[in-house]
């Protein structure tokens, strides 16, 4: 099996120390609409995301930066 | 095998059945924990105090003891960083001391802990899947445990890890369905807060979270609190000066 790929996504969740889990479940509470599968597929840029999918999760990364008392990091896809 | 041994055999057996029957039984792990400690004391012949510490990544460690002096042994030793219960973390493997006052592996810990009234202390290991932890019989006189007693002392162990372990696994499954519980209460108050926004600026559900998003990052609060102050007071949140909804209008 080869080593998932390194993407923006997964770089952010592995610094911000949460599990694919974790992050599928602060996504959801979000109002996030894609299966635990479909979220992990975006996390390694397997499948595209909408621009509005790509938010949630980036603002659900960002969140957990502000709890570890850091900023937003992961820049959203209606912000270019 | 003689009538003596036979009954003997029949004895540990029933009460190692009861042992195992009152540890799965227990519950949580802090409850599990106590009565590993209770029923150390009350099972393993010599024994006079006992405690217990477990260690899981998804949790804190967590420690009990049957005294304070056995406790205040397990902190001499974290202070001090020598003794056998520190010997058995590193290696995994049981430690038996039949005389902390006579024995020379622990120049520092073992007069200590005699001083203090512990002089025979059997150390076992509690590697269930995941976690870490150590048990620790300790007695008041040396040499107090035999051959059987030691042995009794490893199958307890054993049965102790496996209850810790059924226990720490129906905590977690516990904590699962509580964070799924507040997800979806949480999940259902921004859809609320985003059908306010809808129906208010005839937007769609995307423009709607894009809003609560940008007021989230704007007054440096969590999304969730945003979407609660919204649907308390109505009031359209502050989403600094490049909101674009407001944008042009």
């Amino acid at each position: 099996m080869s080593a998932p790929a390194d993407t923006v996504l997964d770089r952010a969740r592995q610094n911000a120390g949460l599990s694919h889990g974790e992050l599928y479940l602060r996504y959801f509470e979000l109002g996030g609409m894609s299966s635990a599968f479909q979220v992990e597929a975006i996390v390694y840029e397997l499948a595209e995301a909408s621009p509005h999918d790509y938010d949630v999760l980036a603002h659900a990364l960002n969140e957990r930066f502000v709890e570890l008392g850091g900023d937003h990091p992961v820049p959203y896809a209606s912000e270019p | 095998m003689t009538m003596a041994d036979t009954e003997l055999t029949l004895a540990l057996t029933t009460q190692l059945s009861e042992v195992a029957r009152a540890l799965f039984a227990a519950g949580d792990v802090s409850s599990t924990l106590q009565t590993v400690v209770d029923l150390a004391t009350a099972t393993i012949e010599g024994c006079d105090y006992a405690s217990v510490f477990v260690e899981h990544p998804a949790a804190d460690r967590r420690a009990i003891a049957s005294d304070p002096l056995v406790a205040r042994l397990d902190e001499l030793q974290q202070r001090i960083g020598q003794g056998p219960c520190i010997d058995t973390l590193r290696s995994g493997q049981s430690v038996y001391v039949e005389d902390l006052a006579a024995d020379p592996h622990w120049p520092q810990f073992g007069p200590e802990a005699a001083e203090s009234g512990i002089r025979c202390l059997l150390v076992l290991p509690l590697s269930a899947t995941g976690t870490f932890g150590v048990l620790n019989l300790a007695a008041s006189f040396p040499a107090a445990y035999g051959a059987t007693d030691r042995a009794k002392g490893v199958i307890f162990a054993t049965l102790a890890e496996l209850a810790l372990t059924g226990a720490q696994t129906h905590e977690e499954e516990d904590r699962r369905a509580d964070n799924l519980h507040q997800a979806l209460v949480t999940r259902e108050l921004i859809g609320r807060a985003e059908g306010i926004l809808m129906e208010r600026e005839r937007i769609t559900s995307t423009q709607a979270f894009d809003i609560l998003r940008r007021a989230s990052q704007h007054l440096n609060v969590k999304l969730k609190e945003v979407a609660e102050e919204l649907v308390e007071t109505g009031e359209r949140p502050r989403t600094g000066p490049n909101d674009p909804a407001r944008r042009g209008r």
